[in-house]
């Protein structure tokens, strides 16, 4: 019995020491975008329809990760939506980079190593027209930062 | 106790061997105001009667402009609307009437044509709703003899989107 206590202890030192428990690695983001659509988004004014894709600007959310082990710790994000009222179809990408379709489910975005501060990402919105009703239309998307 | 020590012990090899997961979200807001635009393309129409417009025996003379084609548009996310038309002032001497025609398909409905225009606003299109279309446009005057001559006047014709029930 002692002998397996004593194993245990050995295993959770060896856990809690080990360099693949990085607990402290983190992600914060910041900034938002909210659109509003209007008549001055007709393509040709009355008898057109609202042009049915936006971009944000390029910085609309900053993504930082840190707490990294060292420049050499790598990590992969990962992004998702979620709403129930959402209509549209949202990308997003990185300063450069190509528009990656967010879905509800978690789908890998991009990876990296180190403490990386300040990426930049864009939003696509896509579908709008003058069959969505005017309102007020919201989504949360979720990054996520693995520990790889 | 050595199941719950194997199940501790496998539970902390879970989390050495699998990367830690950290989240952070972002808020994208996207608000639809109401949009319900209409125009019309040609900023004047000239109808213009002279005595060989007249037939002899006849007191109502009758002149209309050409046929303006697509000349009334509009747009609207909204639904249960409808485009009524007026003058600023109905003309004394004469009818003024408006011709809606070849409207766009699913766009709404004519009313019943000609209409009459007057200082009150009557139903031009009805049964809008979030639809971008468009229809053509002709205006004509009748004129009776026996109201005397009249000399350049000018009309102005007002067209609005609003809702069918108020």
């Amino acid at each position: 019995m002692r002998t397996l206590v004593l194993a245990v202890l050995a295993m959770l030192i060896v856990v809690f020491f080990s360099p693949r428990a990085s607990f402290a690695l983190s992600i914060s983001a910041s900034g938002a975008w909210y659109e509003t659509i209007d008549e001055n988004d007709l393509t040709s004014g009355a008898g057109s329809d609202l042009q049915s894709t936006y971009e944000s600007v390029t910085n609309a959310t900053l993504l930082t990760i840190s707490e990294c082990l060292n420049s050499n710790d790598t990590w992969q994000v990962n992004v998702s939506y979620s709403s129930s009222n959402w209509p549209f179809s949202l990308s997003v990408k990185k300063s450069g980079g190509n528009y990656q379709t967010i879905t509800t489910t978690q789908a890998t975005f991009f990876s990296g190593s180190g403490d990386t501060s300040n990426i930049a990402l864009q939003y696509k919105l896509e579908g709008m027209s003058i069959k969505i009703a005017p309102g007020t239309y919201s989504t949360t998307i979720t990054y996520t930062v693995v520990d790889t | 106790m050595k199941k719950y020590l194997v199940l501790v012990l496998t539970a902390f090899m879970v989390i050495a061997l699998s990367g830690t997961v950290w989240a952070a979200t972002q808020d994208v807001v996207v608000t639809v105001g109401d949009i319900n635009e209409v125009s019309v393309v040609t900023e004047s129409i000239d109808i213009t009667i002279v005595s060989s417009d007249a037939t002899a025996g006849t007191a109502t003379v009758s002149q209309s402009s050409d046929v303006l084609t697509d000349e009334l548009k509009w747009t609207t996310n909204g639904t249960g609307k409808k485009i009524t038309v007026a003058v600023t002032a109905a003309p004394a001497k004469y009818t003024l009437k408006v011709t809606g025609s070849n409207i766009t398909e699913g766009a709404g409905t004519l009313a019943t044509m000609p209409v009459s225009l007057n200082a009150t606003a009557a139903d031009f299109i009805t049964s809008i709703a979030t639809s971008a279309g468009d229809c053509d446009i002709q205006y004509t005057v009748e004129y009776d003899v026996s109201k005397g001559t009249v000399t350049a006047e000018t009309n102005t014709v007002t067209y609005t989107i609003t809702d069918a029930v108020q």
